[in-house]
């Protein structure tokens, strides 16, 4: 189910400025995690009782439905969207001059991102990001106090934008400021690793993070491919060479590969390519394509249906998986790849974009399957996609 | 024993090219190159008593625009060669995990 | 938003460069040629197209160039084709440089009961104590061994016969565990020995210290007691009980065998092989002899051309991949190690491929006498008299050995990439050089590639390979790139002198 990332809301007596805050229930107040003056307590659901002992803490505010009572005189929200949308342990921004309120950070969700910027130096044909030449630095240090705010055990965080290395050393402040406030969380940045071309760069990252890893781009195993795809003359030679300034930087490497269709073409040479001369990655993602964004406007030319690639998911994947190099497949509903390639498959559309078709519902495999992206159309449709109503073994 | 004969257009190739040509087949044959004034011939003794090959002048032609083609090639591409095993011998080395 | 078309990024107009390459005609068939770059990566073209090709005349965008492009064999300039890769590729295929000799072999002694008229070890009776290696020697190895700078070391024991100094075995065993403490070296052991009349005792040895067992099993009962002779005349029979009771002791795993192949030998490869089933072995060894020690006085009655072997191995690669296909799983040594270089980035750095050589550079000999060689070969010819490479005694700094004129003579022949005949042949990043064997079979260093046993085998091997991958069937190229492929089970000891 698609949980939505913001909504409007009834904002009474908060300060007119934008601010972070913690969602805390009582259960997390009563394990003492509470940074209470950063946090609003959820009062919804609360046992109707003399709450003034924990009200009359200072709070930041409250959060309420039309059932509850608020102390008079305290900011309090109201939210109008769906109830669970905001839980305990999420971080909401609270953005008193639009009435709105945005979920920067969600407890137990599996896409929790820190979006760094708006700026890019690509302009990837399929890009779900479409880059904005904007001045937006101030973002670092909303992600600073953010990251604050995120549970101490939040298994996994990524940092996307745009392209995060454009903050240069911000960047690295940023992942040092992650390192101090949640050093048990692995942290993946992705970035199409051409800043790294520059070995000084590459080195201001090595031993900063202990869970830092990095998720980078290759469309081909030629100038050519991986150019036309990034649009951007020179970016595979930028990115080869990042790719080995992180290695010798001692950094941790995945290769992400967006299936688009001239890229599945050489496919195969692609991961011959990676073994023989990027041995050191940790992991290859195959990533069916997002229908959003640039996405949309170079269907032509990127779209292939899963199923005409399984010749060439079958050949790469089975080399990937001979050569010892870790390889998954993301984003593709499992009734359109071979059921050879189904253990390679990860559930990864986070959860407020993934959603099922109504076909889905009586699908054998349907809890395995990641299912579409929420706003999936006709035409991004496999025609293969159908219920799958037995498994053979 | 007879010698078996083959004549080289000298316009195409040189005294160098011939002579590592024949360089291979040195632990087979007595080999001796004769500048003649309109091309260069090569002439090869079997060392041995074999029945003599009558593929020999087909297989030895080969390996002569074989080695012809290595000289081209050595032309673009020596200097660079050098240069990069230095380069890539200077450097810093690949870390541990890449070859286990 | 504007998007550019394919065209706005190809650069078809600008033409490319070539990158230092070499290439061999495909016996099999000479139209096709292999093309390798400098880090060893290749790919298999027609003969016409390369010569298309040096003149500038392919078009830089075919799926060919491309591919020559991918592998380094062409480059579009700088600012597209990065060569970081390539530099990559070639600090990765030497990478066994780095670390120094990784193969350590301690001769605890020359004794031995076998009389095998093949015999690389100028042997000594049973009784003669006198080629024992001493306490003092035992110590100052031990000394030399930690001067070295690799992380991982392999420590294997070699004789005669081993398990008649046993003491001296377990002795230096103890003294590099001590000495480890504090170095904390990757330490791996492994003894070569006939495993016949092996003790409880030193089974719980092994078991304890992890030891792997390396042993001699030429074949059936009749070859392996014809080729291998000692009172009682029984050497298959007290091998088999060998192996068997390692294998209980120490695990199937521990134990790996190797045959050398005598002119009896190459009459049976099937029979060979099938011993190697018989016995429960997943690895075999297809060792040609070598012209050192007893095999050079019995040549007349016990050498082969290099020819025989090749029929040979053939008949035998037949059997051992019908075995596969059967659903045994057995690989052949060599053959794998072949198939690593060619299918593979990197290189296991096993001394006879491997440039510069491995003789001192990849492996060290320490003799029972103190005397310290860059490979058996070399100690060999000592023995038979010919000091030219004793590289120094254990007496000595190692920096003092690295000095000396013989180690001088082995760099200055070490390199296959300088010496004519390798320098322009295809194969060269994935081959080596050898110095000894060459000097013990031509009397001269560098060699006459022409008439290079060395060479032709090498070839042959690659040759075979290459044109087994190209004709095999799915099946059997999953087979053969098995054996290329680094797993987590059992591999074969290879560093076998």
């Amino acid at each position: 189910m698609s949980l939505a990332l913001a909504s409007r809301a009834v904002l009474t007596n908060w300060p007119s400025h934008s601010g972070q805050y913690k969602v805390t229930g009582l259960l997390d107040f009563s394990s003492g995690n509470a940074a209470i003056e950063r946090s609003v307590l959820d009062l919804r659901g609360l046992p109707e009782c003399d709450l003034e002992a924990l009200t009359s803490l200072p709070w930041m505010g409250f959060l309420a439905n039309h059932q509850t009572r608020v102390p008079p005189g305290r900011a309090w929200m109201l939210l109008q969207g769906p109830p669970d949308m905001a839980r305990s342990g999420d971080v909401l921004e609270v953005q008193p001059v639009a009435s709105r309120v945005a979920i920067r950070y969600r407890r137990g969700g599996n896409g929790n991102v820190l979006f760094a910027t708006e700026r890019c130096d690509n302009y990837c044909l399929m890009c779900s990001q479409p880059p904005r030449q904007v001045a937006d630095g101030w973002r670092l240090s909303k992600l600073r106090e953010l990251v604050e705010l995120i549970d101490a055990d939040e298994v996994s965080l990524a940092i996307s934008g745009g392209e995060p290395t454009l903050l240069e050393q911000g960047l690295a402040d940023l992942v040092r400021h992650c390192a101090v406030h949640l050093p048990r969380t692995q942290l993946h940045v992705l970035s199409n690793g051409r800043a790294f071309s520059d070995p000084a760069y590459a080195n201001s990252f090595a031993g900063i993070h202990p869970r830092l890893s990095w998720g980078i781009p290759l469309y081909g195993d030629n100038f050519a491919l991986h150019d036309y795809v990034v649009q951007r003359v020179g970016a595979f030679a930028e990115t080869l060479r990042g790719l080995y300034a992180l290695e010798r930087a001692g950094q941790r490497v995945e290769i992400r590969v967006v299936l688009v269709k001239p890229t599945v073409e050489r496919l195969a040479a692609l991961a011959r390519f990676i073994y023989h001369n990027l041995p050191f990655v940790d992991h290859v993602a195959l990533m069916g394509i997002e229908p959003i964004g640039f996405a949309k406007a170079n269907r032509e030319a990127l779209w292939i249906d899963p199923v005409d690639m399984a010749a060439a998911l079958l050949d790469s994947v089975r080399y990937l998986n001979r050569h010892l190099i870790p390889v998954s497949l993301y984003n593709l509903p499992l009734c359109t790849i071979p059921r050879e390639l189904w253990p390679f498959t990860k559930r990864s559309i986070s959860d407020w974009k993934q959603d099922y078709l109504p076909e889905c519902a009586s699908c054998v495999v349907k809890e395995q399957c990641g299912g579409f992206f929420s706003w999936v159309t006709d035409e991004w449709r496999s025609r293969s996609v159908k219920s799958i109503s037995e498994v053979c073994r | 024993m007879d010698a078996i004969e083959i004549s080289f257009d000298c316009q195409f190739f040189s005294v160098d090219v011939l002579a590592r040509t024949a360089h291979r087949y040195t632990a087979d044959y007595f080999v001796e190159l004769i500048a003649m004034p309109d091309c260069l011939q090569v002439r090869l003794i079997a060392k041995s008593l074999s029945p003599s090959d009558p593929m020999l002048a087909a297989r030895f032609r080969n390996d002569a625009l074989d080695d012809r083609l290595r000289a081209q090639i050595a032309e673009c591409t020596a200097e660079l060669q050098a240069t990069l095993i230095r380069a890539a011998l200077a450097e810093a080395w690949p870390s541990a995990r890449s070859a286990e | 938003m504007k998007f550019l078309p394919p065209e706005a990024f190809a650069k078809r107009q600008e033409g490319y460069r070539l990158l230092p390459m070499r290439f061999r005609r495909l016996p099999w068939d000479t139209e096709r040629v292999l093309v390798s770059s400098i880090s060893g990566d290749w790919l298999i073209m027609p003969r016409t197209m390369l010569d298309a090709l040096v003149d500038g005349a392919m078009d830089p965008g075919s799926v060919l160039a491309t591919d020559l492009e991918a592998r380094h064999l062409i480059t579009r300039g700088p600012l597209s084709t990065p060569l970081a890769p390539l530099l990559s590729q070639v600090r990765t295929r030497k990478r066994f440089l780095q670390a120094g000799p990784a193969l350590h072999l301690f001769v605890v002694s020359l004794r031995c009961h076998h009389t095998c008229n093949y015999c690389q070890v100028s042997r000594q009776d049973t009784a003669k104590t006198a080629f024992d290696m001493s306490g003092d020697v035992a110590e100052l190895a031990v000394e030399r061994l930690f001067e070295w700078p690799g992380h991982h070391l392999t420590i294997e024991f070699q004789g005669g016969e081993p398990l008649l100094h046993f003491g001296r075995v377990r002795d230096l065993t103890e003294r590099i565990l001590a000495r480890n403490e504090e170095q904390k070296r990757g330490l791996k052991f492994v003894l070569t020995s006939t495993l016949h009349d092996l003790t409880d005792e030193q089974l719980d040895f092994f078991a304890e210290h992890k030891f792997q067992l390396s042993t001699s099993l030429d074949g059936p009962e009749w070859l392996h007691d014809a080729n291998r002779p000692r009172p009682g005349r029984d050497s298959y029979r007290r091998t088999i009980e060998g192996i068997g009771r390692a294998r209980c002791a120490l695990g199937e795993d521990a134990i790996s065998a190797l045959t050398t192949l005598t002119q009896r030998s190459l009459s049976a490869p099937q029979e060979i092989v099938d011993e190697y089933r018989k016995q429960g072995l997943h690895s075999i060894f297809l060792r040609p002899l070598s012209p050192y020690g007893f095999a050079r006085r019995t040549a007349a009655r016990n050498s082969y051309p290099l020819a025989s072997f090749q029929t040979f191995y053939r008949k035998a690669l037949d059997h051992i991949l019908a075995i596969n296909r059967s659903g045994y799983a057995m690989k052949e040594v060599y053959g794998g190690l072949i198939l690593s270089q060619l299918l593979t980035p990197f290189s296991h750095g096993y001394v006879d491929l491997r440039s510069p050589t491995g003789g001192c550079l990849g492996a060290v000999v320490y003799d029972y006498d103190g005397q310290v060689y860059p490979s058996d070969e070399a100690r060999m010819l000592a023995a038979m008299g010919d000091t030219t490479f004793a590289i120094g005694r254990v007496e000595q700094p190692v920096a003092e050995w690295l000095d000396s004129p013989a180690m001088q003579r082995l760099l200055d022949s070490g390199v296959a990439e300088s010496l004519p005949g390798c320098s322009d042949c295809a194969f060269v990043p994935l081959c080596g050089a050898d110095p000894v064997d060459h000097y013990a079979r031509q009397g001269d260093l560098v060699g006459h590639r022409p008439s290079s046993d060395f060479c032709a085998k090498q070839i042959g091997f690659f040759d075979l390979m290459l044109q087994r991958l190209e004709l095999a069937d799915p099946e059997e190229r999953k087979i053969l790139e098995d054996w290329a492929l680094p797993e987590a089970s059992t591999k074969a000891h290879v560093e076998v002198a």
